[in-house]
């Protein structure tokens, strides 16, 4: 389901009571209108960095704001929200708690006129003369207002979305008191390795203060932003608006100008979804080709299955093979799960209740999967790195065998893929790596490791190589009656404060579309490895959710404008109605999910609070599968 | 049947389509079994035993996150089943202890807190939250009738008063309320609560909870009138103080604002006494022992601010004062060693928060010795050298503590 637009823009009547100018410039800074001020802060946006961006400091009349913050604190209700990408209070009004209702502000006196005075013509003019915008709208006001308190934050995206032309922020915490940088709820800009890529890390961070606007241009593929998570316990409230391109009947009306604008947006967007932005991402979500060879035993297994079933006894058995194509565990693969897995989901009444389960739920999810020594080393292991060593998080200070997830406003996460170290800084480094691309190697990796250094990765390693396996990849065919094609297999680390995936659906592997009886499904297995407590509540995010896409079957005339923006620049994603939610499994300890995802279903892990006690770790598997059974 | 799974997405489609097809309305998926619990049972329990079940059904909410207010009617319904069994029943009347009474009471009294938010009408609310105050203290009395030497029965009347005080009386209270806006004398309800509780060696959790509920109570009595700011947040690294908000002679809280001291006293006291009783395999062993530590720092506030003033003040102070600020340095200093003390003894291994509040001891106490002295120095590095590791544990949680530490350096 899509989130609602973050806010309806209204039709501001052309004959409203409008103010006189004295009147508005009254209610300003008045150094505003000084045109030494203006050129001056026109040059500094001009030569702004990461882009053209501004702030001006006690921006209205003192008096009139903190009237608006009072009136906010007392008329409005907030709502706390929650998806992928934010966790913010969104505001209503008391008598419709829905949203708040911008075409009646009968009750807000002073909130009407702030909205007035800054989508005020003369106002306006100076904001488009210091971005170099072009001219503005009065007519489509757009204004929301959001408090975010403590856990809260909203990740990275660059806001475009239909017509906007300028975004704001006027920021109202406390008045009486200074805002802190070590409170967060900072306004964090990204530059862009190339257009629509932005880099992992914010380079410019705006501590705000009440009173302070922020402003910039929004520019497709560049205006890439975030609010950093509130620390502490305080509201950081905050008025959001955006400019929008002139309308019809307007000074600086452009027939089709508006129309362009957003179909260039929405294309460009769709076919960056579809090629470009995949070249760079990280890691990418590609899964290696098994060897025709393993599959063929897979086949066999699960063919032995319907032998036995048909009580056929002619049934093909290959005499010399890693492992036997018997439809059960022999002796000594069952000596190699034992290693790893706990003896309860070895036996053979406990793979045919896990059997019927997935048969049942397309889903398992199994507690204790590790057996107890595994899971008391893993979990020593982990935690003492999480105790005792510095964790990076500069993208920059990252070190092998880690590396960043990148882009930002995608994903970001610490990730092991057993292929050579890299780091990108710049587009020269992802093209080289293109170039000659890897695949996985975890052995390799391995050896290149300082064991006493990287203790818990070489572990963490040793059971991606176990998951790797061609027995447990049988003991996968037992349980789910699929037959692996594909896979891929990652170490996953998500930090406290900055680590997250926003909502994505999976992609089929093209190449294996036409093989007999592949399923258009990919089967998904999460081992989450994460050693501390306090993650049932979902507080502090770090969940996994599976989510149903309910797209297909909104009513596709009855949606507005705005709506099918939203849906096409598809930044704003999930929604927490929880009528959609199929799986929500927070991080645990020694966890295994097994999921048979189809396309329409979106999977993401929530951004992992500041003050969550650790990190998440989970081992993250997919494979591209095919049936064996005949269609009956 | 399909002999292999279909996809998660199908699944779920198939699942809504049958549901549908079925009639129902609610296409909410009702798992079979979802809303029933699984009650605590010890071991010797005996399992058809119907009040081994009661037993376990409190347990089962007293360690949950308690939002579940029909396993509260569950237990209600179950004890007035079970007296009205008793009247015919000799065996269930035998088996009828004082626990009996202090679960039914403690049901009842837990359930107030889903009271006081049920209706929109604040009146009704509050006359259904005073109805199962007093039905749980008629319980407690009724089964001390019987029980009439029962410490636990005692113990759940003092859970009961300190748990009515904020609930039912201080949320009616305004700064400018007078003696008449209640009925009752407040200070006198606490003493009576007092007088009730003891540290029960076979109730030591519960004990815990009404220490801890009697600590949350002096909190709200002293920071009362300031709902608003310490809402908005307060600024806790400038180390800003609220001042108290004086009240009238007149106002129903009062007397409890100047027994505030006193009280805290008796806390601390308490608490450690329950400290003592505890083993530190106990799993709220560390948990208490931080309690006592706050409990210290507490009473070493006032000293320290006195001490502080005296010395660092911006105002020359007469030199008469010399021998009070040595003595409140004093008085400061034995308080937050003893709080150092049970501090230390809290900390977890696991938990760099719990080190992290050693630490931020020592930095007053580094605060409380003389300026650069050598035992200054020695509590700041010992404070530096927690931090750092805490601050590694905890990526960077600390690092505007540190901060300002090295700072002050």
């Amino acid at each position: 389901m899509k989130r609602k637009a973050p806010s309806n823009p209204v039709n501001l009547p052309q004959k409203q009571a409008s103010l006189e100018e004295d009147k508005v410039k009254g209610l300003f800074n008045k150094k505003i209108w000084d045109p030494k001020f203006q050129n001056e802060l026109k040059n500094e946006i001009a030569e702004a960095k990461p882009y053209n961006w501004g702030t001006i400091r006690d921006l209205v009349d003192d008096e009139l704001l903190r009237a608006v913050r009072k009136e906010i604190e007392t008329e409005i209700h907030f709502t706390k929200k929650e998806t992928d990408i934010y966790k913010v209070n969104q505001s209503g009004d008391l008598a419709n708690l829905a949203g708040l209702d911008w075409n009646d502000l009968s009750r807000l006196p002073n909130l009407y006129k702030l909205r007035q005075i800054l989508y005020s013509e003369v106002y306006r003019d100076v904001i488009a003369h210091v971005t170099g915008s072009g001219k503005l709208s009065g007519q489509k006001a757009d204004m929301s207002i959001n408090t975010y308190t403590k856990g809260c934050h909203l990740l990275t995206h660059d806001d475009v979305i239909g017509s906007r032309r300028i975004s704001f922020i006027l920021y109202l915490p406390d008045p009486d008191r200074t805002w802190k940088s070590h409170y967060g709820g900072g306004l964090r800009l990204f530059d862009s390795i190339i257009p629509n890529v932005p880099y992992s890390d914010p380079c410019a961070k705006l501590v705000p203060q009440f009173n302070q606007i922020a402003f910039f241009k929004v520019q497709p593929g560049f205006s890439f932003h975030d609010v950093e998570e509130v620390k502490v316990d305080k509201h950081r409230l905050s008025i959001q608006g955006w400019y929008h391109i002139p309308q019809k009947g307007e000074d600086g009306f452009i027939p089709g100008e508006e129309e362009a604008w957003v179909q260039t947006n929405t294309s460009t967007l769709a076919q960056l979804e579809s090629n470009v932005l995949q070249d760079y991402e990280f890691p990418k979500f590609e899964r290696d080709i098994l060897p025709y060879h393993q599959v063929k035993h897979f086949e066999k297994v699960l063919d032995a299955n319907e032998a036995e079933r048909h009580d056929d006894k002619d049934k093909e058995v290959t005499p010399v093979s890693a492992f036997s194509d018997e439809h059960q565990l022999s002796k000594h693969e069952m000596e190699y799960l034992t290693q790893y897995i706990s003896h309860e989901y070895l036996s053979n009444e406990g793979i045919v209740k896990l059997q019927n389960k997935f048969l049942e739920d397309s889903a398992l999810q199994i507690e204790s999967f590790l057996n107890d020594s595994k899971s008391e080393l893993m979990k020593k292991l982990i935690k003492g790195n999480e105790l005792e060593k510095d964790c990076p998080y500069a993208a920059k200070d990252v070190k092998s065998p880690w590396k960043t997830a990148v882009p930002p406003h995608k994903w970001r996460y610490l990730y092991i893929d057993g292929k050579s170290h890299e780091n990108f800084q710049n587009e020269a480094d992802i093209l080289a790596n293109l170039n000659r691309e890897e695949l996985q190697n975890f052995e390799l990796l391995k050896q290149t490791l300082n064991k006493k250094e990287n203790e818990a990765e070489t572990e963490l390693i040793d059971l991606v190589e176990f998951f790797k396996s061609t027995i447990f990849k049988k003991y996968l065919a037992l349980l789910t009656s699929l037959c692996p094609l594909s896979e891929q297999v990652l170490i996953r680390r998500f930090r406290p404060g900055e680590d997250f995936t926003l909502a994505t659906k999976c992609q089929l592997n093209e190449l294996l579309k036409n093989v007999d009886g592949f399923v258009d499904s990919v089967l998904e297995g999460t081992l989450c490895l994460t050693p501390f407590d306090g993650w049932e509540s979902g507080e502090v995010g770090g969940y996994e959710l599976y989510m149903a896409d309910n797209d297909d079957e909104g009513d596709e005339e009855s949606k507005t404008q705005l709506d099918r923006d939203v849906e096409d620049a598809a930044v704003y994603r999930a929604d927490d109605s929880g009528d959609s939610v199929l799986i929500n499994s927070s991080a645990s300890w020694n966890t295994f999910n097994l999921v048979l995802r189809d396309e329409t279903v979106l999977e993401f892990v929530k951004y992992v609070s500041w003050s969550a006690k650790s990190s998440r770790w989970d081992i993250k598997m997919q494979w591209d599968v095919k049936s064996t059974e005949a269609d009956e | 049947m399909a002999k292999r799974a279909l996809g998660l997405g199908q699944k779920n489609k198939e699942k809504k389509r049958k549901v549908e097809s079925e009639g129902r309305q609610d296409s909410k998926e009702v798992t079979p079994g979802a809303d029933q619990i699984s009650v605590e049972l010890d071991d010797n329990e005996d399992l058809d035993d119907e009040f081994s079940q009661l037993k376990g059904l409190w347990q089962t909410y007293f360690h949950s996150d308690r939002e579940n207010e029909y396993v509260l009617n569950g237990i209600v319904h179950e004890c007035d089943r079970l007296l009205r069994q008793s009247e015919e029943d000799a065996k269930i009347k035998k088996s009828l202890n004082d626990e009996f009474h202090a679960i039914y009471a403690l049901a009842l009294s837990e359930l107030t807190i889903f009271k006081a938010g049920e209706d929109d009408e604040e009146n009704k609310n509050m006359q259904s939250v005073a109805e199962f105050f007093d039905n749980a203290v008629e319980r407690c009395e009724l089964g001390l009738a019987l029980f009439s030497d029962s410490q636990l029965l005692k113990l759940v009347i003092a859970k009961i008063i300190i748990q009515r005080i904020p609930l039912e009386y201080v949320s009616q209270l305004k700064v400018n309320s007078t003696t008449d806006a209640l009925k009752i004398d407040l200070n006198e309800q606490l003493e009576q609560a007092k007088k009730n509780f003891n540290v029960n060696k076979d109730h030591l959790e519960l004990t815990y909870e009404v220490l801890q509920m009697f600590d949350d109570l002096l909190d709200i009595i002293e920071n009362f009138g300031h709902e608003n700011e310490i809402e908005e947040g307060l600024d806790s690294d400038d180390e800003e103080e609220l001042a108290q908000v004086e009240l009238s002679s007149t106002h129903p809280l009062y007397k409890l604002q100047q027994n505030l001291p006193k009280n805290y006293q008796w806390l601390r006291d308490q608490m450690t006494q329950l400290f003592n009783a505890l083993g530190d395999q106990d799993k709220f062993y560390h948990s208490v022992a931080r309690s006592v530590g706050h409990l210290y720092l507490k009473a070493a506030e006032e000293p320290t601010s006195t001490f502080m003033r005296l010395q660092y003040g911006d105002d020359d102070e007469p030199s008469s004062d010399e021998e009070s600020c040595k003595s409140a340095q004093r008085s400061a200093l034995k308080y937050t060693k003893q709080a150092l003390e049970f501090l230390e003894k809290g900390q977890v291994k696991d938990e760099p928060e719990t080190w992290v509040e050693v630490a931020e001891a020592y930095i007053d106490l580094g605060n409380l010795h003389d300026y650069q002295s050598k035992d200054q120095e020695k509590s700041y590095q010992v404070a530096e050298d927690i931090l750092m590791k805490a601050n590694k544990a905890s990526h960077g949680k600390f690092q505007d503590i540190l901060d300002n530490l090295l700072d002050k350096e």
